[in-house]
């Protein structure tokens, strides 16, 4: 037990360190707990409301048990990978004096204690409930009871599973995960077809009992069967963890780096992008850089659009694209200038995300292009050029399929040109900037946010132009619209400038 | 190519280089010759790798004068980068790219013909033994692959001068013979090969001649029997034994003679370090 409270408090430790590493990271830690409060306390007040009006939750059953399902999929989904390790982990404590059994016991707590952290506003939100509901004390157990039992429920499922996998070289338990995850949905057909005849009230499924419980709890009355179902599926997991446990995984588990959500360095970063980079490459491998005869500047231009397809970043930028479409065919009702904002929003979006990815991947590989010879700037124009060939041609593409559903996209054309143009320049230049002297450790994110603040003042005129553009006669808003696209044109030759400049200055 | 043994390829004078409170360089001198291997040798913090990302354009200096062939490199930054190849010691590459085209890339920021980079390609493939990942990611290769990956790229437009920060760290031995088979052939050719090592019996091997950087200064150079020599040594003394000598007497003069640096630092605004001339 020793050795497990032993493990139990490195592991927290190192979650705590990579937590609180950089002021960065804490930065990004508030910022999660003050972006998911508002989530948690509205949540609480809407279902608090719904329990004193005396609404039947009961009949909303089978959408929480399938939402629970779906947590229980997940994670068994996630054990298809076998059990994984940190490197650390892996260098240090599996060379040390330790049982595979006391590290998974350690292990299982120090996870369980860490995802609790990101739980913190789950337990406000709970309180919330117990204290406006007035729950009796047996019900707030239940509550809180049920849900650890879930907890501990998932984690054991998840490592006993993990370790099959690992241990185990056929593919009967990757076979029996997804016949589980069949039987776990299955009742869920009668959301679509309701004379189905199973449903989740019927099956005594984890994510059933769960959800029973809770909602008992909540109208304050106390029903025994499901916690004692529940506990049943946690003995069962734990019988089940204990037979895994004995495997000797020290040989069998996959190491990877150690990430932390809010880990901000470029260290974590460049660990990120090396994931990406085996993902989107077996896409990617299928357009090449050749020798061809095409001038360095287009040479650039196509090798930094092979880094984009190889690294996520294009991917990424499609389907912020394909949102806002879907967005805005589906609620045609929704008037045009309105999604027209949200467009010409994610028209400085992308360009601040598509150069905070250049940064991760290219930043340490400077070296190369500064001892080549050539001049940084001419790097960065080609990287200019494709930012804004990117950043124009996705939704000018989009306005152009819109204008067949009646709409003139003269005026619009105008406005995403405009802010490409700006949005791209500023973006980089800022990036140029902070590549200078003493802002190199700048994390990303906050470079992304100087430059879309800059991007959004620069952009201003296009916004008044935008709103303008509602009242406006077209005989008005056509010479306006030239105004602005040659105003944007002005910022573009201004910042690339200053851009070349700085980046001929980049010392590394 | 014409050789002309004996006249300088690299030529630095009374170089000064500081990051924040740190003098990495003071006053550091060095001359290389065409032709020769040339090692720079110094312990950990002593300024060498400082001095070669000066010399490659990385990095700018404080004060003083660098001359790579008849170029200023303050006064013609690019130009001289034509003639110079370079491999750091921590090598990071595009990850993204595969190993044929981060040569085809390296290739075309030197302005080097088509015909040439797929020749030189072909060559440093079969050389380095990379000839069957000529398609794979450089994100899936061991350190030492990368390692000679980085060393084509540096060769793909056969420079004049070399420069190798740690050359053969991480490199296997078969790979380790086949590099230095590589510089004899090319010091044969007259080009220049500089690399920067702590590895002193690696130093001793390999180069023609050393200069043993200390604490920023270039306490010594030339070949074994000078070093010898000037550190009053043993006629059988190794490399070694005369780098811990000449460090040793190089500690006892600075002690004497602290106050040396050309410019006065002083914090200013938010605590940063201003550099007063």
């Amino acid at each position: 037990m020793g050795q497990c409270l032993d493990l139990y408090k490195l592991k927290i430790k190192v979650f705590l360190g990579a937590v609180r590493a950089s002021r960065a990271s804490i930065f990004l830690v508030a910022l999660y707990f003050i972006g998911i409060l508002p989530g948690s306390i509205g949540m609480s007040i809407a279902v608090a409301n719904l329990v004193r009006e005396g609404t039947d939750l009961t009949v909303h059953l089978d959408y929480l048990s399938t939402v629970i399902s779906c947590v229980v999929a997940m994670s068994l989904i996630s054990a298809l990978r076998g059990y994984v390790v940190f490197e650390y982990e892996q260098s240090l404590i599996f060379t040390s004096y330790i049982m595979p059994r006391s590290f998974l016991i350690g292990s299982l707590l120090a996870d369980i204690t860490a995802l609790s952290f990101f739980f913190l506003p789950l337990y406000l939100f709970l309180a919330m409930i117990i204290v406006s509901l007035a729950l009796p004390i047996v019900s707030a157990l239940v509550l809180v009871t049920g849900l650890l039992l879930f907890i501990f429920f998932l984690f054991l499922l998840k490592t006993s599973f993990s370790i099959l996998v690992s241990v185990r070289t056929d593919s009967l338990i990757k076979i029996l995960t997804a016949i589980v995850i069949f039987f776990l949905f299955l009742p869920g057909a009668s959301l679509a077809i309701p004379s189905f005849p199973l449903n989740y009230g019927i099956v005594p499924y984890p994510s059933t009992l769960l959800a029973i419980a809770l909602i008992n709890a909540l109208y304050g009355s106390l029903s025994v069967q499901p916690i004692l179902g529940m506990i049943a599926f946690f003995l069962a997991s734990l019988v089940l963890f204990a037979f895994c446990s004995g495997e000797n995984l020290f040989q069998v588990a996959k190491a990877v780096p150690l990430v932390s959500p809010f880990d901000a360095s470029m260290r974590m970063q460049t660990v990120k992008m090396g994931k990406n980079i085996r993902l989107f490459s077996r896409v990617g491998l299928r357009f090449s850089l050749g020798l061809g005869s095409e001038s360095l500047l287009r040479f650039l231009m196509k090798k930094e659009l092979i880094r984009m397809v190889r690294d996520g970043s294009l991917f990424a930028v499609l389907i912020l694209y394909l949102i806002v479409s879907i967005i805005s065919l589906a609620t045609r009702q929704v008037p045009f200038p309105v999604w027209m904002f949200i467009l010409v929003i994610y028209s400085f979006i992308v360009p601040a995300m598509l150069i905070g990815n250049w940064r991760v991947s290219e930043l340490d590989n400077l070296w190369i292009p500064l001892t080549s010879g050539v001049n940084l700037g001419y790097v960065a124009k080609s990287l200019l050029y494709d930012f804004v060939l990117i950043a124009c041609i996705v939704p000018a593409g989009m306005l152009v399929i819109l204008s067949f559903l009646g709409v003139n996209p003269l005026a619009p054309l105008v406005v995403v040109l405009s802010v490409s143009l700006i949005g791209s320049s500023a973006n980089l230049f800022t990036m140029m900037h902070f590549l200078g002297k003493r802002r190199k450790a700048t994390p990303s994110f906050m470079i992304g946010w100087v430059s879309m603040l800059l991007s959004g003042l620069l952009s201003s005129p296009t916004y008044i132009y935008t709103a303008l553009g509602l009242v406006l006669s077209p005989e008005i808003s056509l010479p306006f619209a030239a105004v602005i696209l040659f105003y944007s044109i002005l910022v573009f030759w201004f910042l690339s400038g200053k851009i070349e400049k700085k980046a001929a200055a980049i010392e590394i | 190519m014409s050789v002309r043994k004996g006249t300088s390829i690299v030529e630095l004078v009374d170089v000064w280089k500081a990051y924040d409170e740190v003098q990495a360089l003071r006053g550091f001198d060095l001359e290389i010759h065409w032709g020769e291997m040339f090692g720079l040798v110094g312990p950990n913090g002593a300024g060498k790798t400082t001095a070669l990302k000066i010399i490659v354009g990385l990095l700018r200096m404080d004060k003083g004068l660098v001359k790579v062939k008849e170029y200023d490199i303050r006064k013609d930054p690019y130009e001289y980068k034509r003639f110079v190849g370079y491999v750091p010691e921590v090598v990071s590459l595009p990850d993204y790219l595969t190993v044929e085209e981060f040569l085809i890339y390296s290739g075309r920021i030197r302005s080097v013909l088509n015909e040439k980079t797929r020749e030189r390609m072909d060559f440093y493939l079969r050389t380095f033994d990379l000839e069957n990942k000529r398609k794979t990611l450089i994100l899936l290769l061991s350190r030492g692959m990368k390692q000679k990956a980085a060393m084509a790229s540096a060769l793909i437009h056969d420079p004049d001068l070399l420069i190798l920060d740690e050359p053969l760290v991480g490199i296997d031995p078969a790979g380790q013979h086949r590099i230095k088979q590589l510089f004899n052939e090319r010091m044969k050719e007259g080009k220049t090969v500089f690399i920067s090592t702590h590895m002193l019996d690696t130093a001793e091997r390999m180069c023609d001649r050393v200069a043993v950087i200390h604490k920023g200064r270039n306490v010594a150079s030339g070949d074994l029997k000078s070093l010898q020599k000037l550190s009053e040594t043993a006629e059988r003394a190794t490399l070694e034994e005369v780098f811990l000598k000449l460090t040793e007497e190089s500690e006892e003069q600075m002690a004497e003679t602290p106050s040396d640096q050309p410019t006065e630092r002083r914090r200013g605004l938010f605590g940063r370090f201003r550099r007063v001339e």
